[in-house]
């Protein structure tokens, strides 16, 4: 075990701090990308395709371009024969080519001094269209006489994971379950819009856009646009709630497009229909498999097959499933999921991804199986879930597991690779089960809770996992400058969606430093400043963010505590502390320096105050290969039988993210993924055109979400902590859990309300038929 | 282009506008009031909720016409950055929202609510707001600061 | 295409409104609480050219009652119909319809008579007003004229309103003390459009013999409409014998007459389904309330 797996007194991590833009997000003066201006701005607007599927074969931009007020039109012929392509392959392609894959695709773009003007001149446009095949349907994608979407070809290569013989295990099981599970294409729908604001200078661009992703922002403009990281600077402006949505998207290369065509900044602005129906969503999903179990419950085989699809631009073969890790004491698995091109908008990465629709499709399974062992859905869970120590299957069985290893240096600080490095999943199953009664619940497979009139109510439990960063993509970083009068910089590229991760990290400096959160101001959007990031996806921020900013004012304070001992306090580095912004001889507490005097004392060497500036100096292992974050939540549902329609009565979320950073934050952030978990489960799903492939809900109006009142006010929180050894202080990630566990747990839920198993969303009209009843 | 004299925030303002001008848009473009949010843009979200005579209405779906001769409240007339207003209080500690679009037109809203009635449940509380959108799904932590708001502003009103 | 603008005019009187329509004729519209036009306009739905604003007509927002009937102006807002106390008994439906439309801040603007003149297929306030056998006063620069709302809706967003006419008032007659009634909403989350939305209203003698039925649903035919096959089943039933076998019949009766459609909401066959439920449940409520009122 690693020598760090112990609990040290902290004094502010672990505190409920408001968040640092609290303020102005209460006084509304926070400014959002939308809210941003420069001067000399012009207005863009976005022509899009009409059609599914379509070769340009003609594009006239003369009459736009004539419009009085018109700056100019960007269409393929001016965008580089380059493809861009985004983090974990969520967009790849030209930004602008002679294709349109789907309806409301970028055709091209016009810059004008008002929207008006740059809307009229989008519809003067002409546009000749050779009309090509289109093809929806994800299982239909994969024929091999099926239209074409994308030069690569449809099919991504089957991405499997697998360990032992799943047909010998199956052979060997006492029991043998088998099912399917499909689901429509749940969206962010975003609260909020976005803008990209560009502007050139010279051969430098800025970009201004509210993103997760900033680093990644810039990867993309410099691919797409074929200029050095050096010259592209973005500026990551807060968002409304993102989910994964605004990461780097492709409006945002349009624009800079555009900005670079007309020599003069540009901003474009997406209405809501364009927010639901141009730019991503998550994949619709279709799993089927079996299980197979041992009479006393222990899993032996588990098989998935799973196809989702990419719509236009995604290019993932992997959607994520860390939950193959969480039932990998299976003696044998097999996972094999593959990615689809469609003519539909864009897929990609969505909160949770894979493991909130994989992830539910296993645990369905797990239910079926334990349906004919007649065993308690909560006992079958605890018997076979991932276990501290227990391998990761995912990657285990990998070649990079073999080739992986833990440098020498690194033996005494590193958990073991590929193995789990810490849990409390099972301390969460059993307590929650307790706070939740359980037990008096619980009433057998099928059997509901309590029957009034045509209204069953019955309970479920259902578990969730995911990763808590990973090195795909770069390794992250941060700077922690000290200033003059002790206050500190931190510059970390996460960007600012809403999860609080400023506050986090600051209390992560503060905690490290010695110094009050108070002192330290964060920059989470700028790359001029920020060094490269992941950004707030994949739970990177609290874990890997969290990582470099302690290790980089670890730096910072070592140091401090060496030019003070070397000059104003007698004693070595290590003798040396900071507490409350005072550096202090541990054993001479007499002995002391406020850090601001020290900030702004000529040094007797350099004859100049210190300059002190942390970088992370401690290697970080690949977190993939041994950190998760877990869920258990426990429902309880009404469903009435005659309209379909499923209440939420009753809910507990139980969590193990590690140590606690911020406990309110943290409440939000596993409420946020309960209420949207559950709005997938319930009711959201987008809904496409037979014909055309067009999103026919791109509105608040028919794409519904859950409101205060459809979420029960009985809703409650329990964290379990667990202390990861690599973690900032023992934390984990915590976004993407809470939305996994929640499918499963409803779904279970109504299973033993009305003794069937449904597609996600579960709508009304899915119970009645169900039920048999339509 | 036509004449408009409009309130807002206690302040009186001689406008000329476009008769289809919408609300929204004049308080944003013409006023600079950012804290009035457009999501939606089509009356679903309630991110642009602002008071027209106390009550809570959706700045996106109506005419800066119609609100002549109205009181106009909007999050920057409630409590400043330096001084905020009890319920704003409550959100900051209580954490009520992620994102914080949402915000200013739940906290306009609850300020109605307050006022009609301050010991509403949290069904209540929820009910009220059912014309809100939290995309974050902070409601849990929302009621929590709309019942910490009514003991804070019940706590002033005994001071006084 | 769009017109850019339109000219905003603002009478404060139904007169002076009406005598604008008049003058502007079809390419004048008259805007109430404006949620629904504002989003046709700019939708390019709704084309005009002349906005006549009624916001400032002082004289259409009222609920009164007197002996034998409450009216409501046609400008009243949505939420002053929710929490008036005017409307109680078998009134109340009107109320419980008015707090299930939109969220409470389009209630707060939108008005009852621009849900009604609007003529969704789904629009809230329809059931409860068709059931109550409610009359619509329509005025224009000429005089004035009384519609029966069950003659009011003419087809998808048509109504029996002229061109220059004006819906000003909306009388409900206050029913007999021996009735009941039940309103019925389902929609996918708390705040919805109706998939279906429903009204029933039923007196009785006092013997407990039905004298007077009224069943409306509105989302399942082009306008919100009663269902007369349906009532006619219960006429002149006596409460006391009511069954499972005769509620069956109207609800199936109810499933035949209607015509909904299948749409991003909802398949037909939902829709269809669930009328008969709520049919049935509007019956055994009704039917429950009336029974207990036999036996005291």
């Amino acid at each position: 075990m690693a020598k760090n797996n112990s609990k040290i007194p902290l004094s502010v991590v672990g505190k409920s701090l408001p968040i640092k833009d609290a303020r102005e997000k209460v006084t509304g003066s926070l400014k959002y990308a939308i809210d941003h201006k420069v001067p000399d701005m012009a207005y863009g607007k976005i022509l899009r395709s009409p059609h599914a599927h379509a070769r340009i074969k003609g594009i006239d931009c003369t009459r736009a371009e004539a419009l009085p007020g018109v700056f100019g039109v960007v269409t393929y012929k001016d965008a580089p024969d380059l493809i861009w392509e985004a983090h974990w392959h969520n967009y790849r392609g030209h930004i602008l080519d002679d294709r349109a894959r789907f309806v409301g695709d970028e055709v091209a773009a016009v810059a004008a001094v008002d929207e008006d003007i740059a809307k009229q001149a989008v519809k003067l446009i002409e546009v000749d269209y050779e009309i090509l095949p289109d093809v929806f349907d994800p299982e239909d994608a994969l024929k091999p006489d099926a239209p074409q979407v994308i030069a690569e070809g449809n099919a991504r290569e089957p991405f499997i994971v697998s360990w032992g013989d799943v047909d010998e295990g199956i052979k060997a099981s006492d029991i043998v379950a088998e099912g399917s599970m499909n689901f429509e294409s749940q969206h962010y729908a975003p609260i909020g819009r976005n803008a990209c604001i560009a502007e050139w200078s010279g051969d430098r661009v800025t970009m201004w856009s509210s993103s997760q992703t900033p680093s990644e922002c810039r990867d993309g403009i410099a691919m797409g646009l074929g200029v050095p990281l050096s010259k592209v600077r973005v500026i990551s402006m807060p968002s409304g709630c993102s989910q994964g949505m605004w990461w780097s998207n492709n409006f945002q290369l349009v624009t800079v497009l555009l900005a670079k065509k007309v020599r003069r900044p540009v901003k474009i602005e997406l209405d809501q229909r364009e927010c639901f129906a141009t730019v991503k969503r998550r994949h619709l999903e279709r799993s089927r498999g079996r299980i197979g179990c041992s009479k006393d419950g222990s899993l032996v085989s588990i098989e998935v097959d799973h196809i989702f699809d990419n719509g236009g631009y995604g290019f993932k073969d992997d959607p994520g499933y860390l939950c193959a890790d969480m039932w990998g004491k299976s003696l044998n698995g097999r996972f094999a999921v593959q990615g689809v091109s469609t003519n539909l908008v864009t897929a990609g990465c969505m909160r949770g991804v894979g493991d909130v629709t994989l992830g539910a499709f296993l645990e369905r399974l797990l239910d079926m199986a334990a349906i004919k062992l007649e065993m308690d859905p909560l006992e079958f869970r605890l018997k076979n879930h991932i276990r501290a120590g227990d391998p990761l299957q995912q990657l285990y069985n990998t070649e990079l597991a073999e080739d992986y290893q833990i440098p020498p240096e690194c033996k005494d600080k590193w958990p073991q690779l590929f193995h789990l490095s810490c849990e409390a999943l099972h301390e969460c199953l059993t307590k929650g089960a307790e706070l939740f009664g359980w037990k008096e619940k619980w009433k057998g497979w099928g059997k509901p809770l309590a029957v009034e009139g045509q209204k069953r109510r019955a309970v479920g439990v259902g578990t969730g996992t995911h990763c808590c960063g990973t090195e795909e993509d770069g390794g992250t970083s941060a700077i922690v400058r000290v200033h003059s009068d002790g206050s500190v910089s931190l510059s970390c590229s996460m960007g600012r969606h809403g999860q609080g991760s400023e506050t986090t990290q600051a209390q992560i400096v503060a905690e490290a430093l010695g110094i009050s959160p108070d002192q330290i101001d964060v920059e989470a959007g700028d790359t001029e400043v920020c060094p490269w990031s992941h950004g707030s996806v994949a739970s990177n921020t609290a874990y890997r963010a969290g990582f470099t900013t302690k290790s980089a004012s670890m730096d910072a304070r070592y140091q401090i505590l060496e030019i003070a001992a070397r000059h104003y306090i007698k004693g070595e580095p290590e003798q040396l502390d900071i507490k409350d912004g005072i550096i202090f001889h541990k054993e001479h507490p007499e002995q002391n320096m406020p850090l601001a005097e020290f900030m702004s004392t000529h040094q007797p060497d350099t004859l100049a105050p210190p300059v002190i500036i942390g970088r992370p100096t401690e290697r970080m292992p690949p977190t993939i290969t041994l950190a998760r974050q877990f869920a258990a939540h426990f429902a309880e549902v009404e469903v009435d039988t005659e309209t379909g329609q499923i209440k939420l009565l009753n809910y507990l979320a139980t969590q193990d993210s590690g140590t606690m950073l911020n406990p309110k934050v943290l409440e939000n952030q596993v409420s946020g993924g309960a209420i949207i978990g559950s709005g997938f489960a319930l009711v959201e799903g987008m809904v496409f055109d037979e014909k055309t492939g067009e999103v026919l809900n791109p509105n608040f109006l028919d794409y519904k979400v859950l409101r205060a009142p459809d979420f029960p006010t009985q809703f409650e929180t329990l964290f379990c902590e667990s202390y990861d050894p690599v973690g900032p202080y023992g934390a984990k990630g915590a976004g993407e859990s809470p939305i996994a566990a929640s499918i499963p747990a409803i779904a279970q839920a109504v299973y033993n309300a009305i003794g069937t198993w449904l597609d996600v969303p579960m709508t009304p009209e899915r119970v009645l038929r169900g039920l048999g009843k339509i | 282009m036509i004449k408009l004299k409009l309130k807002v925030n206690g302040n009186i303002h001689e406008l000329e506008i476009e008769p289809h001008a919408i609300l929204a848009d004049v308080l944003k473009k013409e006023l600079g009031l950012i804290g009035v949010r457009v999501s939606c843009g089509e009356g679903e979200c309630g991110a642009c909720t602002i008071l027209m005579d106390g009550k809570p209405v959706l700045a996106c779906m109506m005419l800066a016409m119609q609100a002549e001769g109205k009181e106009l409240l909007t999050i920057e007339g409630l409590g400043t950055y330096e001084n905020l207003h009890p319920i704003q209080e409550a959100f900051v500690e209580e954490h009520g929202f992620q994102c914080g679009f949402c915000t200013p037109g739940i906290i306009l809203s609850t300020k109605k609510l307050l006022e009609t009635k301050p010991d509403s449940t949290p069904s209540e509380i929820a009910m009220s707001l059912s014309g809100h959108i939290c995309r974050c799904g902070a409601y849990p932590k929302i009621i929590k600061s709309v019942q910490k708001a009514a003991k804070k502003l019940e706590d002033n009103h005994g001071k006084k | 295409m769009n017109n850019t603008t339109f000219k905003y005019l603002r009478p404060i009187s139904p007169v002076k409104a009406c005598e604008l329509k008049d003058k502007y004729g079809e390419s004048s519209r008259f805007w109430a609480g404006g949620t629904d036009l504002l989003l046709q306009w700019k939708e390019d739905v709704v084309c005009l050219d002349y906005c006549i604003d009624l916001s400032f007509i002082p004289d259409l927002d009222y609920i009164r009652k007197d002996s034998d009937a409450v009216s409501i102006g046609a400008l009243t807002r949505v939420a002053s119909i929710e929490t008036s106390s005017e409307l109680n008994h078998s009134l109340s439906i009107i109320r419980e319809a008015a707090g299930e439309l939109a969220t409470p801040q389009i209630r707060n603007t939108a008005t009852i008579g621009g849900n009604i003149c609007r003529a969704a297929p789904s629009a809230d306030m329809a059931p409860p007003l068709l059931v109550l056998d409610a009359e619509m006063k329509f005025v224009s620069a000429s005089g004035e004229r009384w519609v029966a709302m069950d003659a009011f809706f003419l087809d998808l967003n048509q109504t029996a309103l002229e061109e220059n006419e004006l819906l000003a008032e909306i009388k409900v007659p206050i029913p007999p003390v021996e009735t009941a009634s039940c309103f019925l909403k389902i929609g996918r989350t708390v705040i919805d459009i109706a998939i279906v939305n429903m009204a029933a209203r039923m007196t009785m003698d006092d013997r407990g013999i039905l004298t007077d039925v009224r069943i409306a649903f509105g989302a399942v035919a082009p306008t919100p409409l009663r269902i007369k096959a349906a009532e006619e089943i219960l006429l002149g039933t006596d409460v006391s014998t009511i069954d499972d076998t005769l509620v069956g019949k109207v609800s199936n009766k109810v499933g035949d007459e209607i015509k909904p459609i299948t749409d991003v909401r909802g398949t037909a066959e939902y829709r269809r389904e669930i009328s008969r439920v709520l049919t049935k449940r509007a019956i055994e409520n009704i039917i429950q309330t009336l029974q207990g009122r036999l036996n005291s």
